[in-house]
Order: C-alpha cells, then sequence, then structure tokens
C-alpha cells in the first residue's frame, strides 16, 4: 500500500466513466483486461498488488479449509466483504446500503428493531409467529401476514409497506452476512428490497438514476415509521400491564379510550420533537421514556444502565410475553434519535431584542457549497483547503449562519407591534450520534433544469462539533465537548442527478463492542446464566475470523508480511474478550459484518465500495481521492458526508 | 409647511397609494408608546422628547419648578427616533421611521419647516456638529447624508433644492452615529458590527474598528475626536483609541444589550443603559468602579445628562420619563463587585406618559373597535366618527369580545395599525378592498325612510375625511354640479353625505407598506395649498368614487333556491317540470325577505313560464293578502332564516363554505 504515496497515483482514481449499469460480466472482464494490460492506470497498481498479496499470503497459510475462494474473487480484488449486485441503475440504492451497513451501530439497531417489530406481528397474529421469523421470502406470506397485523393493531396498510421495507432492508443485511459466512463471491442482487421500496415510494420505479440523499431520506422515514410503531406498541403494552391486573379484563371500553390517548400523545410528542414521549403517560412508560433520553450513549457504562432498568421492569412484570417490548422500545426509538437532532431557528427583532426560537428536528444538514466564493468568513486570509482550522471554519460559517431580515422582507415583531429588521440565525441545540451532511451539488436554475455544482468542497476527516454547547465551550476558549468523525462518504460521479455514479466509501471499523453483553438480546429462556449464545458465536470462531475480512486488515497493517501471528493475536483477544463478558448479542450471527479490530495497525482501513467491486485504501488513499480537484466535469465528488459524533472524556 | 422634493409627491411610484387616519384626541399632552430620543435645552430649560407615538414634546423642566407639558410638535407619521437641536435651541431636527428627516423652528412658529426625503428606509440615528452646524443622518437604507442646517433653514417652497454629501459605502443598516464638535470625524455603528469612522471632509470611510459581536446600538465621541464609546447589543461598551486604531477598554456590566451611553465632556466617566433596565456610571480611568444609578422599569433608549452632570434624564421603551440623580463624580463611595443598590429609589423627577394600544379587537359589524392598552384598560372605537365611544376601564378583553359578539357578517374594508401606540386605520392597502362593505342604512345608524337604502362605508369614510377638500374642489367647478343636484335621487343623496368626524384627526397619504407622501389634518384639507398637493396626491382609487362618483360595486353571491321536496311546489322550465336547481346571483348585503319576495313574485305568475310550478291551488289562494317574508319560510343547512339576514351573514354563518349557497324555501300554512 506504500506504493500510492508516489505522486503519479496523485491523479484521479479509476473510475467507469458515466458508467450506470455495467453488467457484472463485463466488469470483470474489464478487470481482467486491467490486470493483463501494462499501461492500466496508475491506482489500478494496488489493487493487483494486494491481490498478489494475498496470494502469496494463502499460500503460506494452506491450511483454512474454505481456502478454495473462488478465482472470481481474486480478479475483483474483493476483501472478503458481500458485494451488492447493480440491478440496472441502482448504484444510488447499492452505496447507500453500503453506507448504512458500515455506520456506527446501524446494524445492531436494525436487527432489534426488527425483533420488536415481529413480536408485535406474531403476538397478533399467533398462528403465524413461525413464519415470521423465517422472514417470509415470498410476498404473498409477508402480506398475508401484515393483514392480520393490521386488524388487530389498527395500523394503515401503508404503514405495513413502510415495515415491510424495514425488514427487507435487514434481509439483505441478513444475506450478506451469509455471502460472507460462505465467503461466496456473487454479488448479492437486492431485487426483493428494491421491489418493497417502490412499492411505499413510487418515485424509485423504473430503471432510473436516483439520488441517494433521497433515497437515505425515504429508508430513514421508513424507520421512524417502524419506531413510532414499536413504542406505540410498548405504550400500549404498557397500559395493559402497569395497573394491577385485575383491571385488565374489566374495562375494555376505557383501556381502548386511554391507549387511543396514549398514541395521540405518543403523535404529540413526536411531531412536537421534543422528547419522544411526554409526560401524560403512566409511570411506566415513563421509565421507558427516561430510556429513551439516553439515545446518544452508545457506549458500554450506559447499556448497563439500561440492563438494570429492564431487569427491574422485568421482574415486575410475570408474563414475560409482556415484558418484551418495554424492555425494548428504548432500542427502537434510539435507532431513529441516532440519525435526528434539533435545530434551533432564532429571531432577534433588532429594536426590541426580542428572541423568539423555533425547534426542529432534522435528519441531515444541507451544506451549501458556494462557501469557498463566499468571502466572509476570512476575506483577507487566502483559503487553504488542507487547513483543518479553516475547514473546519468553512462548514461553520456553511452550516451556522446568520442572515438579516430587511429592507422590504422586514420582520413583523409581536412586541413592537410593527415591521423592523430582525436578526434570523440557525443553530443546533443537539446533534444526532450519526450526522449526515449533505452538500448541495444540485441545484435547480432559472430554467428548472437540475444542474451539478462541481466545484471542490473539502472534507475533514474530523469535523469539529457545532452544537449550542460545544460553540459555548469554544467561545469560553475551553475545549468542545464533542467532535465528529467521517466513517462514510457518498461520491457522485457524472454531470447531472438523473445520469451519473455513485461509489460509496465507507471505514471498516470494528463495531463488536456493542455487541457485548447487549441488553437488548433476550433469549426465550430470559434468564443471564450462560447458555451457548453466550459465548462468540461458532461462525466467528478462529478459523472463519482469519478467512473474512480479517485477511485483508492484515495486509493494511504495514508492520507484518505474514498475517499468522496477527491472525493469532487478535484471536486471543477475542478469545479474551468471550471470556471475560461472555455475552455476544445474537444479531451478530444474524446480519453483523465481519470486521474485526484493527487497532494494531494504526491507520484505519478504508473500503471504496462500487457496486459488484469493494477494494480496501488506507486514509491516505482516501485523503488523495478527497482532495482531487482536477478536471471539474468528470470528477467525483462528495455529496453525503457521513459522521459519527465522538464524545470527548474529561 | 414647506415641500422639498415636490417630485416625489407628484410621481409615488408603481406603489398603491392608501389614505390613513389616527384616531386620537385633539391634544396628546402625554407620550403613548415608548420615547426614542431626548434633548436638554438647559438654557430655556425646555427638555425636548421623541416619541413612538410620532410626536416631539416640549416640556418645562426648569429648576424649581414643576415640569409641565408645553406643547408638541406634529407631522411625523411614524416612530421620531432621533432629535438634535441646532443653532443654539433655535431649531430642532428629528428623523423618522417615516423615512424622512424633519426641520423644525422652534423659537416662534414651533412647525415643521422643512422635510427631507432622501433617505428610503427607516431613518434611525442623527449625529451634530455644533461647532459646524452639520447634522448627519443615517438609518436601516444604509447610506448616512450631511446637512448644513444653516442652509436648510434658507429653505423654503419655491428655493426647496438642498445638496447633500452622502457618505456610501456601509453594507449595512446603520443604528447609531456620533459627530465630534468639530465635525471632523463621524463614526457609525451597524449590523456589520463594525465601527466605521469617516472622514467627513473627503467623505472617505478611514478606518474599521473590529471587535463587537453583535450590533452597536450606541456611540459617543469625545471633544476633539480621538476616543470613542460604543455600546453594543453584545453587552459591552467598549473604549476605542481612534489614533491607535483600537479597542482600550472593555467594559462588561449589563446582562443584555447596551443602548445608551453618556459620557463626561472629559471621558473620565460613563453612564450607559440597556435592554437589562439598569443604569450604570462607570469610572474610566478605573473599570472596576462601577455604580448602579437606578434601576428602570423597562429597556433604557436614551438618556441625556444635565450639564453639570447632577442629574441624567432617561427614556424607555415606556412613555414615562424619569430624571435621576447621579452621584458626584468626585464623591467616595464604597463599590461592591457587582453593585445590587441603586443609588436612587426613585426617580427625582417624572414626566407622566400615557397608556399605549397594544391589541385590538375588530368587531363583526367593522365599524367598532374594542383595544387594550398597556395598563389593561379597555376602550370601544367608532371607525365611522374616528373618535372612542367608551372608556371601559379594567374588563376582561376576551369576555368583552365575546359579549359584544353578534351574527352578522360584513367585508373588511379597512386595517387597523398599533405602531404608534393609537389606532391607526388604514384605507386602501391591497388585501382590504375599501369599497367592499355596503351596509343598509339602517343597519349603518342613518334614519332614512326607504329601507331600501345603503351605505359603502368606505366611500363615507373617504368623503368623510376629505369633506373640506370635496367642498373647495366642487365650488371650484361648482355650476355642472349645481345643475345636476336637482334631480339627484336619494340613494346618491345618501352617498354623498358623510359623517362628522374630529377635525384635528391626522390625515395620511402614503404608499402602501413603505413612506408617507402626505400628512394634514382633517380641517386643513381646505386650505389653499394643501388643495393643490392633494389635487396631486390622491390616489385614483380614491379619485373615481368620491368625485367622479362612479359607485363602487358590490361583491356578489351565487346561490341555488331550492323547494323543500315536502312542498307542492316544483321548479319548472318553459312549463315542463325540471330536476335541476336555480342557481341566482345577488348583491352579498341582499336580505332573505327580498329572496322571499322574489319567490313570491314568481310564483305569482300566473303564465306558466315562472321557474316554479304550483300543484295545488292552496298556495294561490295562501299569496293573497300577506306579505312575501310571511307567506315563505326560508331556510339553509336546516337552520331556518330570519327574514333580516343578509345573504353574506347567512354564507358566512350558516353555510359556512365556500361553495355555492344552497337556500330552500317552503309555504308557510
Amino acid at each position: 500500500m506504500t506504493v500510492l504515496s508516489s505522486a503519479e497515483t496523485a491523479e484521479q482514481p479509476p473510475r467507469k466513466k458515466l458508467c450506470l449499469s455495467a453488467s457484472r460480466q463485463l466488469q470483470s472482464k474489464s478487470y481482467a483486461l486491467s490486470q493483463l494490460n501494462p499501461m492500466a492506470s496508475p491506482l489500478d497498481q494496488p489493487v493487483i498488488r494486494h491481490i498478489k498479496q494475498q496470494q502469496q499470503l494463502q499460500q503460506q497459510q494452506q491450511q483454512q479449509q474454505q481456502i478454495n475462494c473462488s478465482c472470481d474473487n481474486e480478479s475483483n480484488g474483493s476483501p472478503g466483504v458481500a458485494t451488492l449486485c447493480n440491478l440496472g441503475n441502482t448504484c444510488f440504492l447499492n452505496s447507500v446500503l453500503y453506507t448504512l451497513r458500515f455506520a456506527p451501530s446501524f446494524l445492531h439497531n436494525l436487527h432489534h428493531l426488527i425483533t420488536e417489530l415481529q413480536e408485535i406481528t406474531g403476538r397478533s397474529t399467533n398462528g403465524l409467529k413461525g413464519k415470521c421469523s423465517s422472514l417470509g421470502r415470498s410476498t404473498s406470506s409477508v402480506s398475508s401476514k401484515m393483514w392480520n397485523f393490521q386488524s388487530s393493531l389498527n395500523v394503515s396498510m401503508n404503514d405495513l409497506k413502510i415495515i415491510q421495507v424495514t425488514e427487507r432492508l435487514h434481509q439483505v443485511f441478513e444475506a450478506l452476512h451469509n455471502c460472507e459466512l460462505k465467503d461466496s463471491s456473487d454479488p448479492y442482487q437486492p431485487e426483493v428490497f428494491l421491489q418493497s421500496l417502490r412499492d411505499v415510494n413510487p418515485i424509485f420505479e423504473g430503471n432510473q438514476q436516483h439520488d441517494a440523499h433521497e433515497l437515505l431520506v425515504c429508508l430513514l422515514d421508513n424507520i421512524r415509521e417502524g419506531c413510532k410503531l414499536v413504542m406505540q406498541h410498548s405504550a400500549q403494552v404498557n397500559c395493559f400491564v402497569a395497573p394491577a391486573p385485575v383491571i385488565q379484563p374489566v374495562a375494555p371500553n376505557k383501556l381502548k379510550k386511554f391507549s387511543g390517548q396514549v398514541r395521540k400523545s405518543l403523535k404529540i410528542a413526536s411531531s412536537s420533537k421534543t422528547r419522544p414521549v411526554n409526560g401524560i403517560l403512566p409511570p411506566s412508560v415513563n421509565i421507558a421514556s427516561d430510556k429513551v433520553v439516553l439515545p446518544e450513549n452508545d457506549n458500554f457504562a450506559d447499556d448497563k444502565q439500561m440492563y438494570v432498568v429492564n431487569g427491574t421492569t422485568n421482574a415486575v412484570q410475570s408474563d414475560e410475553n409482556e415484558s418484551i417490548p418495554n424492555g425494548s422500545s428504548s432500542s427502537s426509538t434510539s435507532m431513529f434519535d441516532d440519525f435526528q437532532g434539533v435545530s434551533l431557528l432564532r429571531t432577534t427583532c433588532l429594536e426590541c431584542e426580542f428572541v423568539t426560537e423555533r425547534k426542529e428536528s432534522f435528519c441531515d444538514i444541507c451544506v451549501p457549497i458556494n462557501g469557498l466564493t463566499n468571502g466572509d468568513i476570512s476575506p483577507e486570509n487566502e483559503f487553504n483547503p488542507y487547513d483543518y482550522d479553516s475547514v473546519n471554519k468553512l462548514y461553520h460559517s456553511a452550516i451556522v449562519t446568520e442572515e438579516y431580515l430587511q429592507d422590504t422582507d422586514k420582520y413583523w415583531c409581536e412586541q413592537c407591534c410593527r415591521y423592523n429588521e430582525a436578526k434570523r440565525s440557525v443553530g443546533y441545540e443537539s446533534l444526532p450520534r450519526l450526522l449526515t451532511l449533505h452538500l448541495k451539488r444540485f441545484c435547480t436554475n432559472y430554467r428548472a433544469v437540475v444542474s451539478k455544482v462541481n466545484e471542490h468542497m473539502p472534507t475533514p476527516l474530523t469535523l469539529e462539533c457545532f452544537c449550542e454547547e460545544c460553540l459555548s465551550l469554544n467561545s469560553q476558549q475551553k475545549t468542545r465537548a464533542h467532535s465528529y468523525q467521517l466513517y462514510a462518504i457518498i461520491m457522485h460521479l457524472g454531470a447531472t442527478i438523473a445520469s451519473g455514479h455513485y461509489v460509496a466509501y465507507v471505514k471498516a471499523q470494528d463495531n463488536l463492542d456493542e455487541y457485548i453483553n447487549c441488553p437488548r438480546d433476550r433469549r426465550k429462556t430470559g434468564s443471564l446464566s450462560v447458555t451457548p449464545n453466550g459465548t462468540l458465536p461458532a461462525n466467528y470462531k478462529k478459523s472463519s475470523i482469519s478467512n473474512g475480512l480479517f485477511r485483508f486488515l492484515k495486509i493494511s497493517s504495514k508492520t507484518s508480511s505474514s498475517g499468522a501471528p496477527n491472525s493469532q493475536s487478535s484471536d486471543s483477544i477475542d478469545s479474551g474478550k468471550v471470556s471475560s463478558i461472555g455475552r455476544w448479542c445474537r444479531s451478530l450471527e444474524c446480519c453483523g459484518v465481519r470486521i474485526l479490530d484493527n487497532s494494531e495497525g494504526g491507520d484505519s482501513v478504508w473500503l471504496e465500495c462500487d457496486d459488484e467491486t469493494v477494494r480496501t485504501m488506507s486514509v491516505a488513499q482516501l485523503t488523495q481521492i478527497l482532495e482531487s480537484k482536477s478536471s471539474k466535469n468528470s470528477a467525483l465528488t462528495p455529496y453525503l458526508l457521513f459522521y459519527v459524533k465522538v464524545n470527548h472524556s474529561e | 409647511m414647506s415641500t422639498l422634493h415636490k417630485n416625489c409627491l407628484a410621481q409615488p411610484g408603481r406603489k398603491k397609494v392608501q389614505i390613513s387616519f389616527v384616531i386620537r384626541d385633539e391634544e396628546e399632552r402625554r407620550h403613548r408608546a415608548g420615547v426614542n430620543s431626548l434633548q436638554l435645552d438647559s438654557k430655556q430649560g425646555i427638555l425636548y422628547s421623541a416619541g413612538r407615538d410620532g410626536i416631539i414634546r416640549q416640556w418645562d423642566v426648569r429648576d424649581n419648578v414643576e415640569a409641565t407639558y408645553l406643547r408638541s410638535l406634529e407631522h411625523h407619521t411614524d416612530w421620531v427616533n432621533d432629535i438634535v437641536l441646532c443653532c443654539g435651541g433655535n431649531y430642532l431636527i428629528s428623523a423618522s421611521s417615516d423615512t424622512t428627516v424633519k426641520l423644525w423652528g422652534l423659537r416662534k412658529e414651533n412647525t415643521c419647516l422643512s422635510t427631507l426625503r432622501t433617505h428610503k428606509d427607516y431613518v434611525r440615528a442623527l449625529a451634530y456638529a455644533r461647532d459646524k452646524e452639520v447634522v448627519a443622518s443615517a438609518g436601516l437604507d444604509k447610506t448616512i447624508f450631511m446637512w448644513d442646517v444653516n442652509m436648510l433653514t434658507t429653505l423654503t417652497t419655491t428655493n426647496n433644492t438642498v445638496t447633500t454629501a452622502s457618505l456610501p459605502g456601509s453594507k449595512n443598516s446603520i443604528y447609531s452615529l456620533a459627530m465630534n464638535n468639530s465635525g471632523t470625524v463621524l463614526i457609525s455603528g451597524s449590523t456589520e458590527k463594525v465601527l466605521r469612522v469617516w472622514d467627513t471632509r473627503t467623505s472617505d470611510c478611514m478606518m474599521k474598528l473590529i471587535g463587537h459581536t453583535d450590533n452597536v446600538k450606541a456611540l459617543v465621541v469625545n471633544r476633539d475626536g480621538t476616543q470613542c464609546l460604543s455600546g453594543s447589543s453584545d453587552g459591552t461598551i467598549k473604549l476605542w483609541s481612534l489614533g491607535q486604531q483600537q479597542c482600550i477598554q472593555t467594559l462588561r456590566i449589563h446582562k443584555e444589550g447596551v443602548w445608551a451611553l453618556a459620557a463626561t465632556e472629559n471621558f473620565s466617566h460613563v453612564v450607559s443603559g440597556g435592554r437589562d433596565k439598569k443604569i450604570y456610571m462607570t469610572d474610566l480611568k478605573n473599570p472596576n468602579r462601577v455604580q448602579l444609578i437606578c434601576n428602570e422599569t423597562a429597556p433604557v433608549v436614551k438618556m441625556v445628562t444635565t450639564p453639570d452632570m447632577s442629574a441624567i434624564w432617561v427614556a424607555t421603551s415606556e412613555s414615562s420619563i424619569n430624571c435621576w440623580k447621579l452621584r458626584k463624580s468626585d464623591e467616595t463611595a464604597d463599590f461592591e463587585d457587582v453593585p445590587t443598590v441603586p443609588y436612587n429609589q426613585e426617580p427625582f423627577r417624572t414626566l407622566k406618559g400615557a397608556a399605549a394600544i397594544r391589541k385590538y379587537h375588530v368587531l363583526n359589524d367593522k365599524r367598532t373597535i374594542l383595544t387594550q392598552d398597556t395598563e389593561k384598560n379597555v376602550a370601544v372605537y367608532d371607525v365611522l366618527k374616528a373618535s372612542k365611544l367608551q372608556d371601559l376601564g379594567e374588563v376582561d378583553f376576551d369576555e368583552e369580545i365575546k359579549k359584544r359578539h353578534r351574527i352578522i357578517f360584513i367585508p373588511n374594508w379597512f386595517s387597523v395599525d398599533l405602531k404608534t401606540g393609537m389606532l391607526t386605520i388604514h384605507l386602501g392597502q391591497d388585501e382590504n378592498d375599501c369599497f367592499a362593505a355596503w351596509v343598509s342604512a339602517k343597519e349603518a345608524g342613518i334614519n332614512v325612510t326607504d329601507d331600501n337604502l345603503r351605505v359603502n362605508y368606505g366611500n363615507r369614510m373617504l368623503r368623510s375625511l376629505l369633506e373640506n377638500w370635496l367642498n373647495r374642489i366642487q365650488t371650484d367647478h361648482g355650476s355642472s354640479d349645481g345643475s345636476q343636484s336637482t334631480e339627484v335621487n336619494a340613494q346618491t343623496k345618501l352617498d354623498s353625505q358623510c359623517c362628522r368626524i374630529p377635525k384635528h384627526t391626522p390625515l395620511m397619504i402614503s404608499e402602501v407598506g413603505g413612506r408617507c407622501l402626505y400628512r394634514m389634518l382633517v380641517s386643513q384639507a381646505g386650505d389653499e395649498n394643501d388643495v393643490s398637493i392633494l389635487n396631486e396626491t390622491i390616489p385614483a382609487w380614491v379619485m373615481n368614487v368620491i368625485v367622479e362618483k362612479s359607485i363602487p360595486k358590490a361583491l356578489k353571491i351565487s346561490f341555488y333556491l331550492v323547494p323543500l321536496s315536502n312542498t307542492c311546489i316544483r321548479p319548472v322550465k318553459n312549463g315542463t317540470l325540471r330536476p335541476s336547481r336555480d342557481r341566482l346571483v345577488a348583491n352579498d348585503f341582499i336580505q332573505v325577505q327580498k329572496i322571499a319576495e322574489y319567490i313570491h313574485e314568481k310564483l305569482s305568475e300566473n303564465d306558466g313560464s315562472g321557474p316554479y310550478n304550483k300543484t295545488s291551488d292552496c298556495i294561490s289562494n295562501h299569496l293573497q293578502g300577506n306579505t312575501p317574508e310571511k307567506n315563505f319560510e326560508l331556510s339553509c343547512n336546516d337552520q331556518i332564516l330570519s327574514p333580516t339576514m343578509d345573504l353574506r351573514t347567512l354564507k358566512h354563518f350558516i353555510w359556512k363554505s365556500s361553495a355555492d349557497l344552497t337556500i330552500y324555501f317552503k309555504a308557510k300554512h
């Protein structure tokens, strides 16, 4: 990988120009050609080199039972990560799927959300429970189940479709997991998922290219609906369970009314976008809401705390079945809160300086690109796109804005009873754990033609937090409470929104920590005693580990030429983890990504996910791609930036 | 008054022109809303105060005399934002949110001598150089103009051109200005958060002083123009050295924005006030020596000190003006870190203000307005009479609205504005058709014999406001009008009638949402000078109706008239029964009894060509000898309609839908 630091490679990455839906065969052919062709672009070299290394490595090892990885796999340069097939202009879909798959703790949360949704549906249709667990692949079984679900929970058909999309999303990840298990090199075809997506949102119909951002918004919306449903359900269950059991059978009408009220209040709460559950609810629900308040905490200590809370509630409730959603409501709401922040719109009358505030929740922040030419920030100083501070300043000024309402656009001040000038500023009360920045690459010009802004916008790997708290800390010359680390980028190549190509760059991260002693991982036995599930899942044992992503990760660490010692050391780390904590969440073996910690390697590893092709790259390679400014029209331009919050511990 | 830029009056541009008037007492001795600026003529013992009610008042504040109101200077139509006294107290210059700067003569006439209309937005600040008699004005249009006062005083109606130096270059709205006595340095504070220092001789911006983090609202410069103090909405006061081009001291005393500053002549002490309602005096040589002068009851907007620095007059966003004693600067006292005990508990002198109207509600008759003021008093106003009807005292505002609610619907024909703390009524604003309200004479409270007579509120209002002017122009070409007057019918007579409104009512002609073109009192509208200006400024939409006498069009409502199915009346067309309904169109003020009359009339037609088929003779018998409204019962949405209800009320309160109205009828037995 060191080869890449040479000056030649600072050019553009090898990209299919405007290739929308090259078939798999064609692609592999082109790769084969590039291998043969000595004049292949310099950036192809690392791939080849990497493959060679891999081959060497495998020869050395010579002991794996699943060593017979297909030649396809090798020629694709696949690092053992399952790939997604382009179904015809679906790179927008694939790039988002890759990103979500590698988003910190997304898979884990999704798994639990799906389990909860299934439990709701499963309970309401006792007979079909078995079918649910098999995640009906045929549309008919799902829809029949859904119909029953509808009748019992009074959910609209549209809601059911939305849930279905989320379930199918989970299926995709499950399938990718299975691909990785089998070391199958065949790209997975997310057809079923795409179909259900089209059912919900007709704009994705037809084989046209779509906006990856639009898809992301749509998926997050669906997840929110799912979370809402689980919340409603758990509130309902709590209404039934919380009062003494005597009441339960007595007045069904009353209870129904009450639960309706609760649902209403939930809706109000979610629409007013403050706390997910407000004070109208019975105390048992408030417990749930208290947990909801902690959505940002994905660290272990807080999970434990939540677990204790769950434990007490479980103890109170005799019926195991009833306790399920109670314990789990927190996870599903936090799932969406991961993406949701609260923005603060302040209007200050310049005459009386009375401030009116409006809070709004958001899932992504739109960043205008013309910030570079806008000399507001530092007209005197030349802007340096490589300087950490100036890049952060640029983003800060583009995101935390201030404007004046003046001239003919004055502000009606209620205090002064007249039109005055006013200052309108946008700030952020809280930022989500997973922050999405949407670069405004596409703008509609006066002829209603959507054109692309190709100007270079630097992509910082670390972004300073700009929430109210951090800004006030910063103004007091103190260190900010959090910062944001880049974990994925979706890049766009091409001239318009309707054409072009999307590629996702994701950070290969070890998310195993969160799977350990997961409080939401309930067993039918409900006990904490060591069960077969309590250890690292069977397919994560040594043999398979060294076969998965681990392979390439070892290569990336420059220190060792052979992977064997490393493999052992990390295995021992893993077994250490297993022995000390001892309990892995079951979702790991359902849909988890098989990446292991590469902390000993120093630099993190990034994956370039381009439909059927997934390649590894170092941070240095990534920054080169991000900084390349040449040839405006064909360049890969960062479009969606994904950051994860890092809390600075004091 | 003299008019400076007459062409401005003649060409109001494309903007729609509105006519407004203020409902007020003839003499408003007290400020109605906050006071934005103060000037003290210490020789004469007169305090000048500029109010948000658009009035500049003079107060007798001589020592040993009870402070009393002297007189008002009225001509502004919006907040007066700043005033300066010049030429040794002979003239006053004022800046207002009506976008004008006015020059007032104080010695003899106490009137507005000229109006400067060069600003295009609210004029926010003035600065005065005593030695040169130069005044600078600046505002939200981002420009600064320099005025030679001696030249302004020589302006007359014929010689009304004035040259002015403008200082362009500011990109932000200017909220504060300061000039030293010799007029060499001008400093402006704006939302740019930067102080710009201008060289008045070259009109160049000499420097920018950067440091504040919010709007700069108060500025003071010392005599020789070497130092200046600035107060900002960020809550800080900064002392700047203009020679070093930098901030030499930052005072963080106030918790909120600093809006007003006053400094001693030698810049040894500064008195500051702001949004936090507190006034502090700080020793600039030892900034830890801070004393709390007083706690005001409202945010402090402006302060002036007496020449001996023994007392300070304070204007706030409330209408009273207080005078507080200042501690002698050489007096030693114990200073706390954060002074909490004020030096004054009570103001030493007070000029009482009056309450400002803060809330209003237009009742359904579209003529009565209920208001509530800052002291929670509720009052009833009549728009048509342009006067207050009744003071209700401290009663529940919403309760009073409910009590006076009537089921009647009349279209909006005016809009209300409270920015001056008094009721201002606008006619002809875009969203309201001034001539929409046709009301029966009875409803309008006019004694006439004929029930069919209608009054148009807008027409009547405009006639009342412009009565003097109308009389004047009608006598000018009176001959033709005179010949017609014999044959006018009762309706036109009623139309040309007007109600008596107070003669002191100010009348304003202005662009909608913009600048005032002309202001006068209703009684002045017939004066020689004003007639000619009115001829030029009165908008065409007013001319057409009150001069050309084209009758404003009434709004139409379309509706279906359907016989109830259980009656013996069937709709017919050309002699045959037909299923469709009868669609009719009528003026919106038509009463239900008129519709009953219509049905009666149609049913009485015996030639078979009428729209209804009488299947029984009983109807025809029934029809005879009865008045129409007793014959038929009309209903809508299952509600039986009162014969005196009009169509628009019916549509608004009973039909409650924008779709075409359906009225059912049946014969009474």
